[in-house]
């Protein structure tokens, strides 16, 4: 379709595969986009008006009441904090330990590295409910049960190995002959890799953490297998708490699902570069 | 790859005391130990302890005893490992199917040029990053029977209201929802295929004289064929184990109709504090993962993406 079409949108000529065009593509971002709005408008609606009968669809009576409540009434705070320590805590770890991991695979000679590369495919593929079970049982008699600590571990279990295979493919990108310049002008391997290849990588180190931030601040199931002190709870176990004991409590319910999605939202909208460049290596959630 | 230099051929040597070994290769050593130390401890460990664990028994954590196989011999007589293997296929081909002709069908008109197209980008990109937790609450309130916007909106135009939570209804209404959220891995990777088609194929079809539907069939398809089987391979997998979605919004309810291995597998370790018997099918799940990644290396070598010579 060249410009010339594209600018007839507005004007008259419209063919009929640009009509259907349009239709769809309408009908898809509603389909994708409602269900995000509606959990967001409702949690900003008074907490009498949030379950009103017949739903408004839209409203400008806003009110950050629910969100106020939340804060002040719930646990919410403590579990929001425990969600960032734990993913800051896995970020932090799964970079660290890929980008080296990563620059070794690329630049070193080892053995059995095609052996290795399979083994992170394999790991990749690992539902959490696999370790889970082995998590809570060896957590329990090296007690890291209930420690946020353990959780990191326990979440690295699923970013670590596909971070690896991230940045081994993002260091390839680095032509070896940059370093060996730098070599001959007297740098040292550890200044030719933090000066030369970790920049040339730099797009693969925020795919890593993009992607290891989408397991530890998504993750559900470990976390609610391997906690169980109110203390150590993290958001999507702790949200829980709204939806259980017979009542739901949509003002909280609906206003913590917002502060969960809000982080995620951020990221899809400025640095969407980089998720469909991470994207390419093999997707973020499972 | 001469700048390479072998680790292993120098640990060797340095055994022998015949060569000291160079500060680069301890650098490259340094580097990779740490990794591949934790790499062991939190996962190749972890899954050998729950494969053993699978061959215990007893009630609790303390009372764990060796059984053999018992666990294994309990499960095939048991009816309800094999109906949750029924309803794990069932959830994992249903929402597979919905979320490859979507994906395709949603990377078809989002591969087209029109005003907006980055903002649709953009939009179908959102429920696939949200936490699955966020994605039930979302769903849970709008799928409400009582004040479900859904519902509201049935009600208006058919008349009628449905209770998308019962026993027939829930399998439908966990494979849509988990669809919502999925249907964007496939869409991405097909898109990112479909821009790599070279476009004078589809000049050639349309001078030609060959029309959308002929030019899909015979250029489209054709080079989608390695990225739609290797897209299908992973979420056949990812889906037959989904734990958390299934547990959100049903907990395998009602009256066991949405129970999958893995929620069995949950509700027999963590209910039922027989850890060897839910080891036992995570086991039985880990065996199939083995299988799939066999005929994945088999046939598509995922791992050449990495330049692999030692």
């Amino acid at each position: 379709m060249s410009e010339q079409d594209e600018n007839r949108l507005f004007g008259s000529v419209l063919t009929v595969h640009q009509v259907v065009l349009y239709v769809l593509a309408a009908l898809v971002s509603v389909i994708f986009a409602f269900p995000v709005y509606w959990l967001i408008l409702s949690s900003l609606k008074e907490p009498s008006a949030i379950r009103s009968w017949p739903p408004m669809l839209f409203t400008l009576d806003l009110t950050l009441e629910n969100f106020r409540l939340l804060i002040t009434d719930t646990n919410f705070p403590r579990w929001f904090r425990n969600s960032v320590i734990i993913t800051s805590g896995n970020i932090l770890l799964t970079i660290s330990l890929s980008t080296a991991a990563g620059y070794a695979l690329t630049r070193y000679e080892i053995p059995q590295k095609k052996n290795l590369a399979r083994m992170l495919l394999l790991t990749y593929m690992f539902p959490p409910i696999l370790l889970g079970i082995p998590y809570f049982v060896v957590f329990d008699f090296i007690g890291l049960q209930n420690t946020l600590l353990g959780i990191i571990l326990a979440h690295a279990s699923l970013s670590l190995p596909f971070g690896t295979w991230i940045m081994w493919q993002f260091f390839q990108t680095v032509p070896i002959s940059w370093e060996e310049s730098s070599w001959v002008c007297g740098a040292s391997r550890l200044r030719s890799m933090i000066e030369i290849a970790l920049p040339g990588a730099f797009p693969g180190i925020v795919a890593v953490a993009i992607f290891t931030f989408s397991v530890s601040w998504n993750d559900f199931t470990l976390a609610f297998m391997l906690t169980t002190e109110p203390s150590v709870r993290v958001l999507t176990v702790g949200i829980r708490d709204f939806m259980t004991g017979g009542r739901v409590l949509w003002g909280d319910l609906t206003a913590a699902g917002t502060l969960l999605i809000l982080p995620p939202m951020l990221l899809v909208f400025f640095l969407n570069k980089y998720i469909l460049e991470g994207f390419s290596m093999g997707g973020f959630d499972r | 790859m001469s700048e390479q230099i072998n680790i292993f051929d120098r640990l060797k040597r340095i055994g022998k005391n015949t060569v000291r070994i160079d500060r680069d290769q301890l650098f490259g050593i340094s580097l990779l130990s740490p990794p591949i130390l934790i790499f062991f401890l939190i996962t190749v460990i972890p899954l050998s302890i729950g494969i053993g664990l699978s061959f215990y028994g007893g009630l609790g954590l303390l009372a764990l005893n060796f059984t053999g196989a018992e666990n294994y011999q309990a499960l095939i007589n048991d009816g309800a490992f094999w109906q949750s293997l029924i309803s794990g296929i069932t959830f994992a081909v249903y929402a597979v199917v919905i979320q490859m002709v979507l994906g395709v069908a949603i990377a078809l008109v989002i591969n087209e040029k029109f005003r907006f197209s980055n903002i649709v980008r953009t939009i179908v990109l959102v429920p696939y990053l949200i936490p699955t937790v966020a994605v039930a609450i979302i769903w849970e309130w709008l799928l409400n029977n009582n004040y479900g916007v859904i519902n509201f909106i049935l009600s208006e135009t058919i008349g009628t209201t449905v209770n998308f939570f019962s026993v027939s209804t829930a399998i439908h209404t966990l494979s849509w929802v988990a669809s919502w959220k999925f249907t964007i891995f496939v869409v991405l990777l097909v898109l990112a295929r479909l821009q790599s088609i070279d476009s004078s194929l589809y000049e050639m079809a349309e001078v030609n004289g060959a029309n959308f539907y002929q030019r899909f069939i015979d250029v489209t398809l054709p080079n989608l064929r390695t990225t739609l089987a290797i897209v299908l391979l992973l979420r056949s997998i990812w889906m037959f184990n989904k734990f958390d979605i299934i547990y959100l919004l049903t907990q395998g309810g009602p009256f066991d109709a949405t129970l999958t291995q893995t929620v069995l597998a949950y509700n027999r370790a963590f209910i039922d504090l027989q850890f060897g018997s839910g080891a036992a099918i995570t086991t039985v799940m880990f065996t199939g993962i083995l299988i799939t990644s066999i005929i994945y290396f088999g046939v598509f070598s995922p791992e050449e993406e990495v330049s692999t010579r030692e």
